[in-house]
């Protein structure tokens, strides 16, 4: 169930915060999500689609492992944990992303000035 | 939460695994979910509909999540493999260690053939596939004036190709060039250096861009032009210290001063090792249209081809026949590929090299593919104990393939070595001189070529081997390690290889054995003169000081007394054109009384000009009449002697003495007749040749002879009476007669080196080949000896009956080689002087030898194997 107000999440940027989410240890798919979802106080909706797609991405990409366990419930899981690779990305793209989010936000708050 | 350690994608994964990970890993996604909505109060199915909605397109999921997985599935597969092919290398290496005999034996083997082959293919990868250094290569064509009759293309005149140039529409640029050796002062030091007369536009046309400077304008191009010169980089470098600071700079060429405007660059010198280029600057009205001296270089304009631009010159050509029938009649033009001009001589003998090379890696193989046979037998067990430890059929395969790869990669590295120093001197070798400008060196194309024969080779001898050696289903397999002898399919690949290995070798030797005789007959040439205790010694006399002929006539005659005069010499003389070698020098002219022929049929010779004592000198027959003397000066009767073909061409059944013809703007009376020489090369054909006295028309670029005693005419003494007269003339070179004879034939000699090396080696390959398989075989069928010989049999009959079935190998080698020599040989034949296919004593010798070779290999296995007592064989087993 989609809000109308939701922000809709860009493909990169679902990377990094999965990322992000990684750095405190292995997770499951499914921990992740909810992680991002209560995180966010549900401002951030995540299609699952998109974060399976993500992960395996990362997976692909190396920046991610996984490896097969036991959940909470004792249920098969793949857990994702982030490689030396994904820690050294996560580094970068979350800089970069502060850095462009500050100067958006520069811009948008700056009075009217000549120009 | 707690973890087991499997990683996903565990090795082997199929597709169906990994697309069921998958699903199982989304399926726990949304039972989680629909666990936590059914904790917070749904009921399950509005759970289960909310979950799959927030999900989104679950099929789109599936699919595109599973083709990433695949792809990562298909990635790390591949890495897998890498991995098992690496460690496949090192058991290889590992094993091979363990044997060393054997290993390096066969390693030795493929360095010979892969070494040799990689050699050829480096030559010929520069003579025929590479680029040509120059920006318009291949665009470039030679142009040639052609007589009937002749079968290569030669030079041309001044105003011919004035009208090629004008004429043309398939050309964009025509250029001329001449050769010509410049005396030159290099910090001090005399020499003389290679050097060519170019039109201006000749870099233009071959697209050579000055290093620094400019090349000649049209202006510089003419007779009384201010003297310029280009000067090549090297040069440059040795002159100035360094090339940029050279243009602007005076070179004295033959006395004179020189402005240097450009620097040609290192490796577009053109022609061969030239490293001075001056304008052609020839006088349109001095040099007429039957004078040829020039050689020509063309650039083929943008759309035209090859073939239709020697149509358009065809027609020039008939056009100018008809125009100037004097001396144009029945000559026509011929146009080849620049590239083809330089290699055409070379590619016969190229092609007979490179198929030795290929007969020799042939050896060699075989060679291998025996060894590996045979160690591939000895590890029967190892092989079938894997095999029913479950390794697959292709991985047992591919172990036996990488050992085999990794010897070949062992012979392929040494191999390189034998290409690095082996390239050059298959060049020097296959050629007389091919031009500087192409460079043998071995690059990148040579060594992917290194590497796909060394992969290649390893497949073609381990493939029969590894491929027996896993397709035995395991039972037969362990139990037949324990039966002796061999089974027939190995006996028949076995006896096959004695029998190829053989015949291959006497190919090779019959080869090398008409080689090395036609460069006997080649040797015992009667050239006309006395090789022995002769010296040469050239000077050029700069235009300057020598402008005048008198002034030239004067030096030669004064170094010719001089040197007469030096204790110990016998003779000594001066001539324009040295024997074998000197160049070419033909003249037109007319017999007196005879003024009709004309064009293409006009008489013509080749002819110098000598100093009274050069006949003397060089060891020349006089025949009839009388030599040169002091009477025969400029302003006296112009005198000529004839060589006996001369007079018996122009004037046949008759005396030709007081005969007379008419050359340049005199009639020159004939007053002797002298045996003939080989003037151009040693296998020149009998030719017309004629001399006038030197003193008549004195030239600058004289050759003297000097005949003595070893310890009179030395280098030093030599240039020591040149320095006497004129002390800043430049001596050229001082060389011996018998080394410029056997500069001639250095090439016929190297090729028939080149090939006995490789027939020695081929002999001792399959030598090498026979004895182990020979040793092999006999050690295999020691059990079945012990049986005979308790049977009775006595030694004398076991080693009968070993010989009969190797003499028959060597048999069945010499007449599978004899027949193929023989075809062999009829090709060779148009490359040697010479020789015919069919000089029988070459092919006994060469049988001789191969069957006394395999009957050394296959005797002494089979003496020791008849040595041994019964009861050792019985029980070796």
């Amino acid at each position: 169930m989609a809000r109308t107000d939701d922000l809709d999440l860009l493909q990169g940027t679902l990377d990094l915060l999965v990322l992000k989410t990684l750095a405190w240890g292995p997770q499951h798919g499914y921990a992740v999500a909810r992680w991002i979802r209560d995180v966010s106080g549900d401002e951030l909706v995540v299609e699952d689609r998109a974060l399976y797609m993500s992960l395996h991405r990362l997976e692909e990409r190396r920046l991610v492992a996984s490896e097969w366990g036991l959940s909470e419930n004792n249920r098969r899981a793949k857990f994702y944990e982030l490689t030396t690779a994904g820690k050294k990305a996560l580094r970068t793209r979350a800089d970069r992303w502060e850095r462009y989010a500050e100067a958006v936000y520069r811009v948008l708050r700056a009075p009217r000035t000549a120009v | 939460m707690r973890r087991t350690r499997r990683r996903a994608f565990s090795f082997p994964s199929t597709p169906q695994r990994v697309r069921a990970e998958l699903d199982e890993e989304l399926t726990f996604h949304l039972d989680s979910r629909i666990a936590d909505l059914v904790a917070s109060g749904l009921d399950v199915d509005r759970a289960r509909v909310q979950a799959l909605a927030e999900f989104g397109d679950l099929r789109a999921a599936q699919s595109e999540i599973g083709a990433i997985d695949a792809r990562r599935a298909r990635a790390a597969h591949r890495r897998s493999r890498l991995v098992d092919l690496w460690h496949d290398a090192r058991l290889a290496v590992r094993t091979l260690r363990r044997q060393r005999l054997p290993a390096v034996a066969a390693i030795a083997c493929l360095a010979l053939g892969i070494g040799a082959s990689t050699t050829v293919f480096s030559v010929g990868n520069t003579m025929l596939l590479r680029p040509m250094p120059f920006p318009t290569g291949d665009r470039l064509v030679s142009i040639g004036t052609l007589r009937p009759g002749a079968t290569s293309p030669s030079v041309a005149s001044l105003p011919e190709i004035t009208d090629w140039r004008s004429r043309t529409r398939t050309l964009s640029e025509v250029a001329a060039l001449t050769g010509a050796n410049f005396a030159v002062d290099v910090r001090g030091e005399k020499t003389s250096l290679r050097g060519a007369r170019v039109s201006a536009n000749l870099f233009r046309t071959l697209g050579a861009a000055p290093l620094m400077g400019r090349d000649f304008d049209a202006a510089e191009d003419v007779p009384g032009a201010a003297p310029v010169a280009m000067i090549g980089e090297g040069l440059a470098t040795r002159m100035f210290g360094s090339a940029s600071r050279v243009v602007g700079e005076a070179i004295s060429l033959n006395g004179r001063a020189h402005r240097i405007v450009g620097v040609v660059r290192e490796h577009l010198r053109f022609p061969d090792a030239a490293e001075v280029w001056v304008p052609l600057a020839a006088d349109p009205l001095r040099e007429g249209r039957g004078n040829r001296f020039l050689s020509v270089v063309g650039l083929l304009a943008p759309g035209a081809e090859l073939t239709t631009a020697q149509r358009d010159l065809d027609g020039i050509a008939a056009a100018l026949a008809r125009e100037h029938p004097d001396d144009n009649e029945g000559i026509t033009v011929q146009l080849t590929p620049l590239r083809d001009r330089y290699v055409a001589n070379a590619r016969p003998a190229f092609t007979a090299v490179s198929c030795a090379v290929l007969l020799m890696t042939l050896i060699a193989i075989a060679n291998v593919s025996a060894l590996q046979l045979a160690r591939a037998a000895a590890r029967d067990r190892e092989i079938t104990v894997r095999a029913a430890l479950g390794a697959s059929r292709g991985r047992i395969v591919t172990q036996l393939l990488t050992e085999s790869v990794v010897l070949a990669l062992a012979g392929g590295a040494a191999g390189v070595w034998i290409a690095v120093f082996g390239g050059p001197l298959l060049a020097r070798t296959i050629a007389r001189s091919l031009p500087s400008w192409m460079t043998f060196d071995v690059d990148l194309t040579v060594l992917l070529f290194t590497v796909v024969s060394c992969v290649s080779c390893g497949i073609l001898f381990g493939l029969a081997p590894a491929w027996q050696l896993a397709s035995r289903d395991t039972a037969t397999a362990l139990r037949r390690t324990n039966a002796p002898g061999l089974d027939p399919a190995k006996q028949r690949l076995f006896r096959a290889l004695v029998v190829c290995e053989l015949g291959a070798s006497f190919v090779l030797l019959v080869g090398a054995l008409f080689a090395l005789h036609s460069y006997r007959k080649l040797s015992q040439i009667d050239v006309g003169f006395d090789a022995g205790n002769a010296v040469t010694m050239r000077v050029f006399l700069d235009g300057a000081r020598y402008a005048e002929p008198a002034a030239r006539a004067q030096f030669a005659s004064e170094i010719e007394a001089r040197l007469q005069a030096l204790p110990g010499v016998a003779a000594a003389g001066a001539t324009t054109l040295v024997p074998v070698g000197g160049g070419i020098s033909r003249f037109g002219f007319e017999i007196e009384g005879r003024p009709d022929a004309s064009g293409a049929n006009r008489p013509n010779a080749t002819g110098s000009l000598v100093t009274p004592g050069y006949f003397r000198a060089i060891g020349m027959r006089l025949l009839r009449g009388r030599e040169f003397d002091a009477r025969d000066r400029a302003g006296s009767l112009p005198v000529a002697v004839v060589g006996e073909t001369f007079a018996k061409t122009f004037w046949p059944g008759e005396d030709a003495i007081g005969k007379r013809f008419h050359l340049g703007n005199d009639t020159w009376s004939i007053i002797g007749i002298v045996g003939d020489i080989k003037q151009v090369t040693l296998t020149d054909g009998a030719e017309p040749q004629f001399y006038r006295p030197e003193a008549q028309d004195p030239w600058e670029d004289l050759t003297f002879v000097v005949r003595g005693s070893a310890a009179a005419i030395t280098a030093g003494a030599l240039r020591q009476v040149v320095s006497e007269v004129d002390p800043a003339l430049p001596v050229v070179s001082v060389i011996s007669v018998e080394d410029h004879l056997a500069r001639s034939r250095a090439a016929a000699r190297a090729f028939g080196g080149l090939l006995t090396v490789f027939a020695v080696a081929a002999i001792v390959l399959a030598w090498i080949g026979v004895y182990g398989v020979s040793a092999y075989y006999v050690s295999k069928r020691t059990s079945e000896i012990g049986i005979r010989m308790a049977l009775g049999a006595d030694r004398g009959r076991v080693m009968r009956m070993m010989l009969r079935q190797g003499g028959a190998m060597v048999l069945g080698g010499v007449i599978v080689g004899g027949a193929l020599s023989y075809v062999a040989v009829t090709q060779l034949a148009r490359l040697l002087f010479d020789v015919r296919a069919s000089e029988p004593a070459l092919y006994l010798v060469g049988a001789g030898v191969i069957a006394f070779a395999g009957a050394i290999a296959i005797v002494i296995p089979s003496r020791r194997a008849s040595l041994v007592s019964p009861l050792v064989a019985l029980r070796s087993e």
